[in-house]
């Protein structure tokens, strides 16, 4: 598998401090070997963690400058420790190693807030280079997953409806009541659409209007679409179609 | 079932299969968030239930290929393992392991992997965790020299062993009233694999004063 573009492996700039990496991954053999991969790229091991739970709970403590997490790991999965290392911290760029290479999974990764997914046999020239790449803000992803991304794009609409800003105090729930407001269903309307009485309806709505600060629906569909401006012209933004 | 720590290539096919499972189970999640009906709740929480379960069977297995790994031992120092082990416990029970651990008398050196002694360690606390009757559990440490070997025991003020202790080392067999589904039962049988790899005895007796000892017997460092 290639991946691009390259980034010199020649390590940190001289002067700044060598990147602090966060290893999570059940098999201590595993960690062992990704510790040594790293400590020979000059990145320092601030942590090694065995699950997901550990990992957040590590994160929180010691602000590594990357968490690399494996997908597979008892109790809370990589998968899950990504979502909520995204939401509680920011300053952490997670990547995620498979040893299967699955599109589906990778893309759900990069959805959950991963800066990218990598599979377990990249090397240990690699590991280090594309681990670099993740912290200079360029997604560490394989041509092919670049591919499948490409492809969900185009199967998106032309509108930037169902784009979602990352880090939303909305719930998934409140932005599929919010896409319906901005297209001008009625509560009844947006009842039939969700499956949801209307009294559930109201009470979205009125979190939504909270959430966002706003008085009226009227200035929530306004408020969306400077979000949605604000995504599509360039800031972290995803598509939700899945 | 000893047959799984011999087949070199099940930790690596468990792992595989284990993540589809999370790929399953992150989207019940996923779907949860979009659909707040309670019938549809209700059949997510069953889809989740059924990954975890199906996931904490892979990671046994896993868990027990793992133990077979070749050793590369060297002098380890047991009090920094036990403090390590019982960290990794202690995180994965948010911190409240409800676990005492005691040591009488500080703990010498052993010739053993210090990953997977630590893994030891890790697998015969959350054994002794998972099976105290109110979530409590008192835990002696304390190695004992014996000829050129140290025999490092265990002795926790549990219920004891529901059943013969040989059974007890075999995996996937659940044994006693407190096995619960989230426990694929190779605890155990991990640590016998473990000890095993270093050339080490693992038994287990009834502790004097209820609870289960048990009793690792590994070359002392030089």
């Amino acid at each position: 598998m290639t991946y691009g573009p390259p980034v010199p492996v020649s390590a940190a700039p001289s002067g700044s401090p060598r990147p602090r990496v966060l290893v999570a991954d059940d098999d201590p053999m595993v960690r062992r070997m990704l510790r040594g991969v790293l400590e020979s790229a000059e990145m320092d091991v601030a942590a090694e963690a065995a699950s997901g739970d550990e990992a957040v709970a590590l994160t929180a403590e010691l602000a590594p400058d990357l968490a690399l997490l494996d997908v597979v790991m008892p109790g809370m999965d990589g998968i899950e420790a990504a979502r909520r290392l995204h939401d509680e911290a920011p300053g952490t760029t997670v990547v995620l190693l498979t040893a299967c290479d699955d599109d589906e999974l990778g893309v759900l990764a990069l959805r959950q807030g991963a800066m990218g997914y990598l599979t377990k046999d990249l090397g240990p020239e690699g590991l280090p280079r594309a681990l670099r790449a993740a912290l200079a803000g360029q997604p560490a992803v394989s041509r092919r997953l670049t591919l499948r991304l490409v492809e969900h794009l185009r199967e998106m609409r032309p509108d930037t409806r169902g784009m979602r800003p990352v880090r939303s105090t909305l719930t998934a729930r409140e932005w599929e009541v919010l896409d319906l407001l901005c297209d001008g269903a009625s509560t009844e309307e947006l009842a039939d659409a969700l499956l949801l009485t209307t009294e559930t309806v109201r009470s979205h709505i009125k979190a939504t209007r909270r959430k966002l600060g706003v008085r009226s629906r009227k200035e929530a569909v306004e408020a969306a679409q400077r979000m949605r401006d604000a995504a599509a012209a360039g800031e972290a933004g995803v598509p939700c179609a899945a | 079932m000893r047959g799984v720590t011999a087949a070199p290539h099940l930790g690596a096919l468990a792992h595989a299969l284990a993540e589809p499972v999370v790929l399953a189970r992150s989207h019940a999640r996923l779907l949860a968030e979009h659909d707040d009906r309670p019938a549809t709740a209700e059949h997510l929480r069953a889809l989740e239930r059924a990954t975890r379960q199906l996931e904490v069977l892979l990671h046994g297995i896993a868990r027990l290929q793992r133990a077979a790994a070749a050793p590369a031992p060297a002098p380890t120092d047991l009090e920094p393992a036990v403090e390590r082990a019982r960290e990794h416990v202690a995180r994965r029970h948010d911190g409240a392991p409800g676990l005492e651990l005691r040591r009488a008398a500080p703990l010498p050196a052993v010739l053993a992997d210090a990953d997977l002694l630590v893994l030891l360690l890790e697998e015969l606390l959350d054994n002794a965790i998972s099976h105290a009757e109110f979530g409590e559990v008192a835990v002696d440490v304390r190695a004992v020299r014996d000829g050129g070997d140290i025999v490092l025991e265990l002795s926790d003020d549990g219920p004891g062993l529901p059943g013969p202790a040989d059974a007890a080392f075999e995996p996937f067999r659940r044994l006693g009233p407190r096995a619960r589904r989230a426990h694929a039962g190779v605890g155990l049988a991990v640590c016998r694999a473990i000890a095993e790899a270093h050339g080490a005895g693992i038994t287990l007796r009834p502790a004097a004063g209820g609870g289960t000892t048990v009793a690792v017997r590994f070359p002392e460092a030089p």
